[in-house]
């Protein structure tokens, strides 16, 4: 009953969406939470956290995020992205914001699902490409093991990270221990000069100069060995969107 | 026992020795100079006039145990009388007594006689500059040692070589390795092909030297080198004036494999240098005999210094002709953690430095 009360409230987003009002561009509908659970994939309680993080991250930060889970049947042909630009052209556009984030996870059997990050406004410049694969991998690896709630945690997690680096402290003493290692070796090989009696590995010093007669050589090939090793790709792709937004997906998996 | 000689001064009767900056004869008493020819030419006309060598012998009045005795000599010195108490190997050394430089001749002559002799091109100066040279060259060298007053022994002493010559004759089988690769949407590949590579041939060596004797470390004598054989004179006495020197006390059968083992090494190497384009190439097998073999006896020249610290002895030897020194020396390791805190610290520092810098932007 909820999947079909989705369909139809997303059907009416996307009349609306595609031009038939002449003010569809400047017109905002109500807001709507952060979190928009379309494939029921969460509990109420799950939901009641990922919303509340959702939107202090948002206002910590003058920045929308939004989570949107979908069936992938419901999507059918329709692209991704698609959604996204829906959403951010009806609730976030022209909003008193820097930018707006929007995560859409697509959920099917195995090969089906998919997981798209869509950047509007200024959140293309903090979230670069390189950053928000990682995010999508993050996700991804949450989602494969089945805990959605944390995948969707681990979104606003590196999220704030992007926005707000921290630097780990404990980072230093490691440094410096890596640091003294390093001088330890170089030390050690310059100490090891000191030591300058050795015996003579060979006797170059008396070969007579030109002396050496090569009278028979030979090179016969054996056999070969051959290794395949597999290559290690990551499947996210960066793209725009029609909608004017940076979106970076997983691509099915 | 062994009659000793002296060399004496024609003019004051001082006891002359061998100068190494003009290679010839010097006393130190009138600065006269002698050439070794004209020396030569005068101990044979003095020979062929003399009346009997002047030879004392002193009975032994100790009482040696078994084997005890065996490989001391005792000599008397013919300019103070004193003894002199020397091993079997000692060809020339100096009294005691009076600091008389003297040539036990039956060391070197018959059978024992050196072919060649390397004369001293450096002084004690040099030896003493050298050493000081090759100590502030070190890191790490404890301060206390770095004190010339520490310096407990310095000797220039003619030791005993072998040299041998001749030509090698190999035949060596190696396993070459060539690499492929390539790639496709899925996979990076990578194959290797191996090859086996023969080569027959021989190469020259000549006068690698052995130590011939057991008071000097081999490894000493081998870090000194090269000598340059091509500076070698006929052996005469009249060179180790002033100088100690010894007999070889190992014979030419025991040095032969340390060089069978450096000619095997080299002939390995130069062969292996007409092997090209393989990536990898190491030596399957070999077998290898030595053709138009020889050997020669050599004195050669080598500044000994002896020093001591911490209640260590350290011993220093340079060439003797072109100067090089080799010696271990202590290792300060206090001050080797201190410079590791300093530059680690830097390491550290700047590690973290891009640690910030990359989490930030």
């Amino acid at each position: 009953m909820k999947k079909k009360l989705f369909a139809f409230v997303f059907a009416i987003i996307l009349c609306f969406s595609s031009g038939i009002c002449a003010y569809a561009d400047d017109y905002l509908f109500e807001e709507i939470s952060p979190l928009l659970d379309g494939a029921m994939l969460l509990t109420d309680s799950e939901k009641n956290e990922v919303n509340n993080s959702l939107a202090k991250l948002s206002e910590e930060n003058g920045m929308d995020f939004a989570v949107v889970t979908v069936l992938a049947d419901e999507l059918g042909s329709t692209d991704i992205t698609v959604y996204a630009d829906v959403l951010y052209k009806n609730y976030y556009h022209n909003r008193d914001v820097d930018g707006t984030v929007i995560l859409v996870y697509s959920h099917g059997g195995e090969g089906e699902r998919e997981i798209c990050i869509v950047r509007y406004g200024k959140a293309e410049d903090e979230f670069t490409d390189g950053k928000t694969s990682d995010i999508v991998d993050a996700v991804k690896s949450e989602i494969i093991s089945g805990d959605y709630a944390q995948a969707f945690s681990v979104f606003v997690k590196e999220s704030d990270k992007v926005l707000n680096p921290k630097i780990s402290w404990i980072v230093l003493p490691i440094c410096l221990a890596i640091g003294f290692v390093i001088a330890f070796i170089i030390m050690k090989a310059i100490a090891s000069a000191n030591k300058s009696v050795r015996n003579k590995v060979n006797a170059a010093e008396y070969v007579r100069s030109e002396s050496l007669n090569v009278v028979d050589g030979s090179e016969i090939y054996l056999y070969s060995q051959t290794r395949a090793i597999p290559k290690a790709s990551s499947s996210n792709s960066s793209s725009r969107t029609s909608g004017g937004g940076r979106a970076t997906r997983s691509g099915k998996f | 026992m062994s009659t000793l000689t002296e060399q004496k001064c024609p003019c004051c009767g001082g006891a002359i020795e061998f100068d190494v900056s003009s290679q010839n004869l010097k006393c130190p008493y009138c600065d006269t100079e002698f050439d070794i020819a004209a020396m030569k030419q005068a101990e044979e006309a003095a020979s062929a006039a003399a009346a009997d060598d002047s030879v004392s012998w002193n009975p032994q009045t100790a009482q040696w145990q078994e084997n005890e005795a065996d490989n001391i000599n005792v000599y008397v010195c013919n300019s103070c009388g004193g003894e002199i108490i020397a091993d079997h190997a000692t060809g020339a050394t100096s009294c005691p007594y009076c600091g008389n430089q003297v040539v036990i001749k039956g060391q070197f002559s018959g059978e024992l006689r050196p072919d060649l002799v390397i004369p001293f091109k450096l002084d004690k100066k040099a030896a003493k500059e050298a050493l000081k040279n090759h100590i502030k060259s070190k890191k790490f060298v404890p301060k206390a040692f770095t004190d010339d007053n520490r310096l407990e022994e310095i000797k220039g002493v003619y030791v005993p070589h072998w040299l041998f010559s001749g030509d090698a004759v190999a035949n060596i089988n190696f396993k070459g390795t060539r690499t492929r690769r390539w790639a496709d949407s899925k996979n990076n590949y990578v194959q290797t092909s191996y090859y086996g590579i023969f080569r027959s041939g021989s190469l020259e060596f000549n006068n690698i030297p052995v130590d011939g004797s057991t008071k000097m470390p081999d490894d000493l004598m081998e870090s000194i080198e090269p000598f340059d054989p091509d500076q070698a004179v006929d052996f005469h006495t009249a060179y180790l004036a002033g100088y100690l020197a010894d007999k070889y006390d190992v014979d030419v059968d025991a040095c032969y494999p340390r060089a069978n083992e450096r000619v095997k090494s080299s002939t390995s190497d130069a062969f292996r240098g007409t092997v090209q384009g393989y990536e990898s190439v190491v030596v399957d097998n070999m077998s290898m005999n030595i053709a138009n073999g020889s050997y020669k006896y050599a004195l050669y020249p080598v500044w000994l210094l002896k020093s001591k610290w911490n209640g260590k002895e350290y011993t220093f030897a340079m060439n003797g002709q072109t100067g090089k020194m080799a010696g271990d020396i202590p290792t300060d390791n206090k001050a080797v953690l201190k410079a590791s805190g300093l530059v680690g610290a830097a390491i550290g520092a700047v590690m973290f430095g891009i640690y910030c810098l990359a989490t930030l932007l």
